[in-house]
């Protein structure tokens, strides 16, 4: 056990820094909504103006008051976030640590230790300055994991306090009875050694990461948001770029509906390449930062995971809460092979993107060997059922045809408005064939497997998933059909499986309904 | 063993809460349907569409009242095996489901408002991943199911623990 322990010191101004950006909304929108109010108000003004001994402008009035307001919930909020720093403590005794918070309102909270899911120890650039570290600690608990996607701590220590607490809740999370005994003995708590690092990421991996990782509608998304930001800045300033821009825009577009479909459907993918290597830029270097010094440890009954330059995450997982695996690979990882692969563990991440990364790109045939060093327990070779030619149709043929219907459609409307045709066309084109390479490739992708240990679930076109889900972890089994699909003897199943968030399913879609009852045979068992 | 179908007053009830739903929900959807088709364009064609889409609204429902109830009565199945329980269910989009006892996490019986009338409730299975329904069951049997489940999962809990225990022991 270890006495009631404060957190560092900087845990005020980081509480501080959460608060911050709200007070500073808050008071400058309060005070933009009174200012003709307050400015109007000629015998407050000219008591400003007599306070600050000579001539100010009424905007500069404005402002005083403003920061004067600022400064004042500010020192308030400063007040309150020491206070609660003052009161916090975190302490073990017997089998259970104990987040104690709060003066008057008082909150004890009370974590079984071998209930404790996720260690998270992450730092980021401030944290690393000052030489401290944030220790989140999950265990899972619908009412803050699942209703709040809060931790049920989530504190600031020194890096050593906080390896020192990991260290020992580990120790104490996996000792029997007997040791646990032994344990409480010792005056000292443990402190962890370093793991054995047994994957390790280097800057090829980040690069390789970069040309196959890339979103380019992330590109997309992030351009229309910076324009977006420069119109709220800068008034005017977008106006006239569009003023400048529209008649050069105009002629191009002129120009290239001239040109022939082929002509144009080629322009299409040089633009999209275009962008692509842009985006796969940004990738590497985004991948490079995040992912730095990427490594994987197995410690007993724990997987440990550190990585990042800026800001460093260090995870600790626990192997009986890993409930599955997911294995990811989009078009690019598909074609050289490679993946990657994100545990889903209970309790694991206050931050809605946050997952608990395990692999972020390797070859796809090292991934069994891999696994057999860090989490042995999902290791499985995929053994593909025979799927029926009619999956292709509902796959592929069926949602083909009715994307180029609407297509169709969209030109038919296109040329009733006068529209040149030629880019819309050229458009459809493309569309409906990156449908039925999808399409395709789905067919081709979907997959059940099922063995004592593990059902396989492998999905998707495009963006390929394979779950290895713990056969233990499995909650239910479904099978859907329709009219359509009963004549063909295909369903589409469901797995249901127990994971951080409720109602956690992976779908493979439109297979052979004769597996069910097997699968569900081996569910049960 | 053999599936069971749901308590044959379902098929009243739920006559009963669509009428319901017809009254209070759709003939007023299609009464504003018709009454926007008509403001909307003044040649007719508004009001025609309008028409159209209060039709559709009006003999869905009226299906769902006289056409869907014997149906879903005979495609509405359930099944407590020792070990598992499964529930068929759907007209068109069948869904057959299957949840293994020893994942249950809880059970509840839930009656609503319309169902005290035809002494009907409805069993609600709580696993960690989903809540599955066996709905429309005669209230006596409902009860009956939820505790003889509730046995089974406290059977299947203790079998565990021991296993556990064992296994803890061997080591």
């Amino acid at each position: 056990m270890f006495e009631k322990r404060r957190c560092h010191f900087t845990h005020i101004f980081e509480l501080f820094a959460r608060y911050i950006y709200v007070i500073v909304v808050t008071v400058i929108t309060v005070c933009l909504n009174l200012a003709d109010a307050i400015l109007r108000d000629e015998e407050f003004v000219s008591r400003v103006k007599r306070f600050l001994g000579g001539e100010v402008s009424a905007e500069g009035v404005m402002i005083l008051v403003a920061a004067g307001i600022l400064l004042a919930v500010s020192a308030l909020m400063l007040l309150y976030c020491a206070f609660r720093w003052r009161y916090t403590f975190v302490s073990a005794e017997e089998n259970t640590l104990i987040y104690e918070t709060g003066k008057f309102l008082k909150k004890r909270v009370a974590i079984p230790f071998e209930k404790i899911n996720t260690i998270d120890m992450g730092r980021n650039l401030f944290e690393r300055l000052v030489g401290t570290c944030r220790l989140k600690i999950d265990t899972g608990a619908y009412s803050t994991s699942q209703e709040k996607n809060q931790s049920e701590m989530n504190l600031v220590f020194t890096l050593a306090e906080a390896d020192e607490i990991r260290g020992y809740i580990l120790r104490r999370a996996e000792a029997d009875a007997d040791a646990e005994a032994a344990l409480g003995s010792e005056k000292n708590p443990i402190v962890s050694k370093e793991p054995d690092w047994v994957i390790r990421a280097g800057a090829g991996d980040f690069i390789l990461y970069g040309l196959t990782s890339s979103s380019v509608w992330k590109l997309f998304w992030m351009i229309v948001l910076g324009v977006m930001c420069v119109a709220e800045l800068a008034e005017g300033l977008l106006a006239q770029t569009a003023e400048a821009v529209l008649p050069f825009a105009e002629d191009a577009i002129e120009t290239v509906t001239q040109h022939n479909l082929f002509t144009l459907v080629l322009l299409l993918a040089a633009v999209y390449l275009g962008t692509a290597i842009v985006s796969d830029v940004y990738t590497m270097v985004w991948a490079s930062i995040r992912f730095y010094g990427f490594r994987v440890a197995r410690e007993g009954r724990s997987v440990i995971v550190r990585y990042g330059l800026i800001t460093e995450k260090n995870y600790t997982l626990q192997v009986r809460n890993i409930h599955a695996l997911i294995v990811r690979q989009n078009l690019f990882q598909q074609m050289l092979g490679r993946c990657s692969v994100e545990a889903v563990c209970m309790g694991f991440g206050d931050e809605k993107d946050e997952t608990a990364l395990l692999l972020p790109i390797i070859k796809q045939s090292k991934l069994n060997a891999l696994l057999g060093v860090i989490l042995p327990e999902y290791v499985t070779e995929m053994n593909i059922r025979p799927r029926k030619r009619a999956g292709l149709l509902f796959h592929a043929v069926l949602p083909v045809v009715i994307w180029a219907a609407v297509c169709a459609g969209i030109c038919a409307v296109c040329a009733w408005l006068e529209i040149p045709k030629a880019l819309p066309v050229a458009l459809s084109v493309v569309a409906v064939a990156v449908r039925l390479l999808s399409g395709v490739l789905a067919y081709r992708n979907t997959a059940l497997d099922w063995n004592e240990r593990v059902v396989s679930v492998q999905c998707g076109g495009l963006i390929k998933r394979v779950y290895r889900i713990r056969t233990d972890a499995v909650q239910e089994v479904q099978v859907n059909t329709d009219l359509i699909k009963r004549l063909f003897g295909i369903g589409t199943y469901y797995v249901h499986y127990h994971g951080p968030t409720f109602n956690n399913t992976s779908i493979a879609p439109h297979l052979s309904d004769a597996f069910f009852a097997e699968l569900a045979d081996t569910v049960e068992d | 063993m053999e599936f069971q179908r749901v308590d044959k007053k379902a098929k009243t009830k739920w006559r009963f809460s669509r009428i319901m739903a017809l009254i209070f929900v759709v003939l007023p959807l299609a009464a504003l349907a018709v009454f926007f088709g008509a403001s909307i364009a003044e040649d007719g064609a508004g009001t025609v569409v309008g028409w159209i889409v209060a039709g559709v609204l009006v003999v869905q429902q009226v299906l769902q009242i006289f056409l869907y109830p014997p149906i879903e009565y005979i495609q509405w199945q359930y099944l407590i095996a020792p070990d598992r329980i499964e529930i068929k269910k759907g007209i068109f989009y069948k869904t057959h489901t299957v949840i293994p006892i020893s994942r249950i996490q809880h059970v509840a019986v839930t009656q609503g408002v319309l169902q005290r009338p035809f002494r009907l409730s409805t069993v609600q299975i709580h696993t960690a991943g989903d809540v599955m329904e066996i709905q429309e069951l005669n209230t006596a049997v409902a009860e009956e199911i939820c505790s003889r489940l509730q046995k089974r999962v406290n059977v299947k809990a203790g079998q565990a623990l021991d296993a556990a225990a064992a296994d803890g022991r061997e080591e």
